[in-house]
């Protein structure tokens, strides 16, 4: 006993460093090299036939010098784009790491675009198990639907940008401050999906095809799928998404045009807030629930076609003017939710958050079918101008 | 010689670093969306394990639990309890050193084999405990400058991300859940009975236990904003789900277009704060056993109880699973025996032996 | 013993030609050692003027000594060597002698020593008067502000510079020989007062007991004084201005010189100090605090950017900016080697350079620099040998460790890089981070002469910050900053 504590008394240092070396010699297991990798930045998911799923993989790719003469333009990045199928998610991508000779990573994910048919089916759910169980990639990663084949978008060429993930986030990022469509990602998705009484929406990324002779096709993120829960459930246009935006409280600067005083004015919102409560907790039992819609815009005047000098007394009429052309917006896009039976703006949520016992009893189970698309509710829309521009009318010329 | 302020130091290092890893996913399974209230509630048995150390501490000033024991339940009685407790720090460790190869494995290192990471985490340790007290003390004063930093990176780098709705109704589980969450954590905050064999060593008692109460205070403080994170970013169902909910927090972290991805980052202080806990954790395990069994040269049992470990929890947790399992059904149990009931029974137990006591002595 | 023996053979006798033989005897082979021989005076009373004639001043042994003796004393009666000294000797410093041992080594040291007919004792004269460097401008520790004074080889001269920023009775100087076979002077300096009396005592025990030959430099006593603790930082400090020792003095510590040696040691030595230049306290304390917290980052960078790129590019890739991914991908296509060992050999390469520039006459060690650096940089990134990212990290790392004024914490950084590299390159961050925790609570588990090596950081309070992570205004901090608070 004695004897072995003097050993390590006296040579502690030497043992670690025989310890270490004896370690690191081994080898390292989790070594890779960068070239070694397939670094995959967008994933397209779409469904032949109900057991016949076809995953397709958009690669970053390194700019590769060209060896012909034109030296200086070698800089080029080409898409590459690999593509497998099998019965499962879990298949189409295990085949993909067969046929690619470098290993599939996903760290660096940016995008999955879904078909309208994969999202109809069960395949969906199932690679949302996989998704967040293996933990391979990220909750920033970032959805979007399309109604055709979600491959094709993946070898549409973006203007300005060789890097398709890039590109389309920047889309997404205008889009959204528009409001047209938004920016959904997986954590965002699964928060939607698992609150209770409120539905996910993910954008939906269109495919439009151009006279014009330089691109033949183009993308255009626009609109939004409604979900339920994990599947697929309806299209939402421009103008729904908006109002289901402005209705969960997103922030973004939306455009808006209405016709005014002989002209067309337009407002851009610098904040939309929105606050729903049930209106009479009393008379909540009822079938029909109503709820209380308050909203606050803040926003300026960006265009006035007019020939009109704006003035201050003008400015409630203009307000007004806000009010009048949201409030249809808003309703269309409650009607739209009714129809397709989904609560994609929360108003199931926001009864629970006041009344969970009762919605837990009662209302849960039946909210999307029975109770949503007979809500009553009332909108009430305050508006406020906070700056006229720059100018007070536009420019004319002298009679 | 240590400070008090580093024993404050120590506590909130000693419950926060594994305290984020499991706990949070256990806590909002029971309380849902409240469960940012449970280590409140969880910090009372902290508080009372506090009261008792430093009562004793007092009474029986520069001796350690072991050392006092004979005074309380008798000389063989003492050495039984003494060996329990070395078991249940070497344990603790055991568990610590566990569960770091777990978080290390899934985020690190998928393809290295379990034992050199084991080793490597052993040599850290071993090389440590040789370095005595007061050089982990002050480790402890130098990296718990991290732990500010990494909190506000995770707060600024979340703070978009926040979902407000998450937190209404205000507690659905109701307050029962909240309790009932509060249960797993409060064995993370009576693991400061190991403070019970550092308090001999500290130089100046002055205003220790309001320094205590307010580590304490600020280590519930700091669980709750991680918890409350958790139910924010990714709602409270969601993160029920997720085992290492913590971790995927951190992943979810981005600063900008520029600064992503960087969960490896954020590794770096939490690997450093638990290979302090589990060093701790084995420096007391190796102080109690040289005292219950009087060894005069105590440094070189670090290495067989190290080691021991090592095989130990390659043998007993076979995968994650049984870690999160074992950490939420049986370690409360186990832990707040020694940590909570043990002190309790030896506290009455003076009060039963020192009935007539004129004077309790609350400062040394 | 002695006390029977009828004749001590150390011991100087009255006759002259016996003790010119005895010396003699001393000097076999010695062809540098003068005898002169004097008449002193009117009298007949020989003398004998023994010295090394090109350690002595000439003039002053002609104008002190040989003039004085030669013209001598009124009367013819032979003189003693107490009335030589009293009476005849016009030189400041002397000092009487009798034994033989005592009278070399003094002629050895430069002084002359007169040896008179009829005495049992020899009058050491000092007329030392060697060639000497005169004081310059500090070359290893340039500093913009303050003075520019730098130690020279000659100890006495170097006491007197410390004196001349000290003027105070508390200021005390020890002197003290070491080395067997050298004899080397050497000087213990202090404050009286400010001192810890343990450490001064410590040094003195461990110099005392140090069985050494010879003593060339300073730098030979550091490992006697460390006293068997094995670190790569450096816990004794080092520096060759005056200025400096100064400051260190009236912080409280021991300073040695040794002859022949323009650098002084200063203990005990604390972490924070080699993170200090000189200017830190002369310029304008806003910047100064900025480019101290710089130095500390220097510091880490120095240690971990290696490290770090490896753990990058090896292991955690997810780390990497997605815009930089197929920049760095497309570097990496076609480099032979894995970037461990890429950087593990860039990093050696890049030692040899500094090495090699540092050996070669200036001009030629500048071309090979940059020739190390440049051409060989570019072209092995050109013929893809190393990639380019690797180039940058490792001069990077290289610049950061130059940015280091004290040269004993740059070299510790400079060893600590390679282990800490090979534990990374086999496993990754997870790796990294055990290297890391190993070294720090090695640091923190230093003392330097019973002080912790780390105060200031690491048992640390307010008013110790004030003067080691930033530098607030001088009123702000306290006159003496000596932290015995962290003596246990």
């Amino acid at each position: 006993m004695i004897k072995y504590s003097v050993i390590f008394h006296k040579n502690i240092f030497n043992w670690l460093l025989v310890i270490v070396l004896m370690v690191l010699i081994t080898g390292c297991w989790d070594y890779h090299e960068l070239d070694k990798e397939a670094v995959i930045s967008v994933f397209g998911y779409d469904l032949i036939s109900p057991y016949h799923v076809k995953v397709s993989a958009y690669l970053e790719t390194t700019p590769k010098a060209n060896s012909s003469s034109n030296g200086n333009e070698g800089g080029m990045k080409k898409p590459e784009i690999i593509r497998a199928d099998g019965p499962t998610i879990y298949e189409a991508i295990k085949n993909m790491s067969v046929y690619t000779p470098n290993e599939l990573t996903f760290h660096h994910h940016v995008i999955s675009i879904l078909s309208e048919k994969f999202v109809s089916s069960p395949h969906f759910g199932d690679g949302l198990d996989r998704i967040t169980r293996v933990g391979a990639t990220r909750r920033r990663g970032l959805f979007a639907v399309t109604s055709g084949q979600s491959s094709d978008v993946l070898e549409i060429k973006l203007p300005l940008t060789d890097d398709l993930s890039e590109g389309l986030l920047n889309l997404m990022e205008a889009a959204k401050e528009q409001q047209y469509s938004t920016q959904v990602d997986l954590n965002d998705f699964l928060y939607d999906l698992t609150l209770i009484g409120k539905e996910p929406i993910i954008p939906r990324i269109l495919i439009t095809q151009s006279k014009s002779t330089s691109f033949q096709k183009r993308i255009k993120v626009y609109g939004s799928g409604a979900f339920r829960g994990t599947r697929f459930v309806g299209w939402l246009s421009g103008n729904e998404t908006r109002g289901v935006l402005w209705l969960r409280g997103k922030s973004g600067h939306p455009i808006l045009r209405f016709p005014w005083e002989g002209g067309e004015i337009m407002v851009q919102a610098e904040s939309i807030q929105t606050k729903i409560a049930l209106s009479q907790t009393s008379r909540a039992s009822k079938e029909q629930i109503p709820f209380l819609i308050k909203m606050k815009w803040q926003g300026k005047i960006v265009m006035y076609t007019g020939h009109r000098s704006l003035k201050v007394q003008d400015i409630p009429s203009i307000e007004q003017g806000v009010e009048n052309s949201m409030r249809p917006v808003i309703q269309q896009s409650i009607r739209r939710a009714q129809a397709l039976h989904t609560d994609v703006i929360g108003f199931g949520n926001t009864f629970y958050s006041s009344q969970p016992s009762v919605y837990r009893q009662k209302y849960l189970s039946q909210w999307n079918d029975r109770y949503f698309p007979q809500i009553q509710y009332i909108v009430q829309i305050k508006a406020k101008i906070l700056n006229i521009g720059m100018t007070s009318h536009a420019p004319e010329e002298r009679d | 010689m240590i400070s008090v302020k580093q024993l404050s130091y120590l506590t909130v290092i000693l419950i926060f670093s594994t305290g984020i890893l499991y706990l949070p996913s256990i806590t909002i399974r029971h309380a849902g969306n409240g469960g940012w209230l449970s280590p409140f509630i969880s910090m009372m048995v902290g508080i009372m394990v506090l009261f008792i150390i430093l009562f004793f501490h007092y009474q029986f000033t520069s001796k350690t639990l072991t050392e006092y024991l004979p005074l309380l339940v008798g000389k063989w009685g003492a050495r039984l309890l003494g060996a329990l407790y070395v078991l249940f720090f070497w344990s603790t460790g055991l568990l610590v050193v566990r569960e770091m190869v777990g978080i290390v494995r899934i985020t690190l290192l998928p393809k290295t084999p379990i034992v050199v990471i084991c080793f490597m985490i052993a040599l850290a340790i071993i090389y440590g405990a040789y370095c005595k007290m007061e050089a982990i003390a002050r480790l402890i004063e130098l990296i718990v400058l991290l732990l500010p930093v990494m909190v506000i990176a995770l707060i600024t780098g979340l703070a978009g991300a926040i979902h407000w709705g998450a937190f209404f109704p205000f507690i659905e589980a109701g307050w029962r859940g909240v309790i009932r969450g509060a249960f797993v954590p409060s064995s993370w905050f009576g693991e400061i009975i190991v403070l019970a064999y550092l308090l001999p060593i500290v130089s100046s008692h002055h205003r220790s236990f309001s320094i205590l109460l307010f580590s304490l205070g600020i280590t519930a403080g700091l669980l709750s904003i991680i918890v409350m994170l958790i139910i924010g970013v990714f709602g409270a169902s969601e993160a029920a789900r997720t085992p290492l909910a913590t971790y995927e927090l951190i992943r979810y972290v981005q600063f900008g277009s520029f600064l992503q991805h960087i969960d490896a980052l954020f590794l770096f202080p939490w690997l450093m704060f638990m290979l302090v806990k589990g060093l701790l954790f084995f420096y007391v395990a190796m102080i109690s056993f040289s005292q219950t069994i009087v060894l005069p040269s105590y440094q070189f049992t670090i290495i067989p109880l190290v080691f021991l470990s090592t095989v130990v929890s390659h043998w007993m947790f076979l995968d994650d699973a049984t870690v999160s399992k074992f950490l939420e059904v049986v370690w409360p149990v186990y832990a707040l025996f020694f940590e909570a009931a043990v002190p309790l029974l030896l506290l009455v137990l003076y009060f039963v032996r020192h009935r007539k006591i004129q004077t309790i002595r609350m400062s040394p | 013993m002695k006390k029977n023996t009828p004749y001590d053979h150390d011991q100087l006798v009255t006759h002259l030609q016996i003790n010119e033989l005895l010396i003699k005897n001393k000097f076999v082979h010695c062809d540098d050692v003068s005898y002169r021989w004097v008449q002193i005076g009117q009298s007949q009373q020989q003398g004998m003027l023994v010295f090394i004639s090109n350690l002595v001043k000439k003039d002053l042994l002609d104008a002190t000594i040989l003039r004085e003796l030669l013209s001598g004393m009124q009367g013819d009666e032979p003189c003693t060597i107490a009335q030589l000294q009293k009476r005849l000797i016009s030189a400041s410093d002397v000092r009487v002698a009798s034994k033989i041992t005592e009278v070399a080594t003094d002629i050895l040291s430069g002084r002359a020593v007169l040896f008179v007919d009829h005495d049992q004792h020899a009058l050491s004269i000092d007329v030392l008067g060697w060639e000497h460097r005169g004081v310059e401008k500090s070359e290893n520790e340039v500093s913009i502000r303050g003075s520019q004074q730098a130690f020279t080889e000659n100890l006495m001269n170097n006491v007197a510079l410390v004196r001349r920023f000290i003027r105070d009775t508390r200021l005390k100087v020890e002197n003290n020989i070491i080395g067997e076979v050298t004899k080397t002077p050497y000087v213990i300096l202090y404050m009286a007062g400010i001192v810890d009396e343990n450490i001064l005592q410590q040094v003195k025990i461990n110099l005392k007991s140090s069985k050494m030959d010879g003593v060339f430099d300073s730098g030979l006593l550091v490992e006697k004084l460390r006293n068997a603790v094995k670190t790569p930082f450096p816990i004794i400090n080092r520096t060759e201005r005056p200025d400096r020792v100064a400051s260190l003095l009236l912080e409280g510590r021991v300073i040695i010189l040794v002859d022949n040696s323009p650098v002084a040691l200063s203990m005990p030595a604390l972490l924070v100090e080699f993170l200090q230049a000189p200017e830190d306290y002369y310029e304008n304390f806003w910047l100064q605090s900025g480019i101290r917290l710089l130095r500390y980052l220097s510091l880490a960078m120095s240690l971990t950017v290696p490290s770090l790129y490896v753990a990058l590019v090896g292991y955690h890739h997810e780390l990497i900016p997605a815009s930089m991914m197929p920049s760095l991908m497309s570097q990496r296509e076609g480099i032979p080697l894995p970037t461990m060992v890429e950087v593990l050999i860039m990093e050696i390469v890049f030692e040899i350079l500094r090495e090699a520039g540092l050996r070669l006459p200036r001009p030629i060690g500048q071309a090979v620099s940059i020739v190390g650096a440049l051409v060989i940089g570019q072209a092995a990134v050109q013929a893809k040998l190393v990639m380019a990212t690797t180039v940058i990290v490792v001069a990077t790392t290289g610049i950061t460790s130059f940015t280091l004024s004290g040269v004993g914490i740059a070299s510790a950084t400079r060893f600590l890089r390679f282990p800490l590299l090979l534990i990374t390159g086999f496993l990754g961050l997870f790796g990294f981070t055990i290297g890391i925790f190993m070294i720090m609570i090695h640091l923190v588990s230093l003392r330097s002469f019973g002080v912790i090596y780390t105060g200031a950081l690491a048992p640390r309070t307010w008013r110790d910050l004030k003067d080691s992570l930033f530098r607030t205004p001088h009123q702000n901090r306290a006159h003496v900053p000596w932290r015995n608070q962290n003596m246990d």
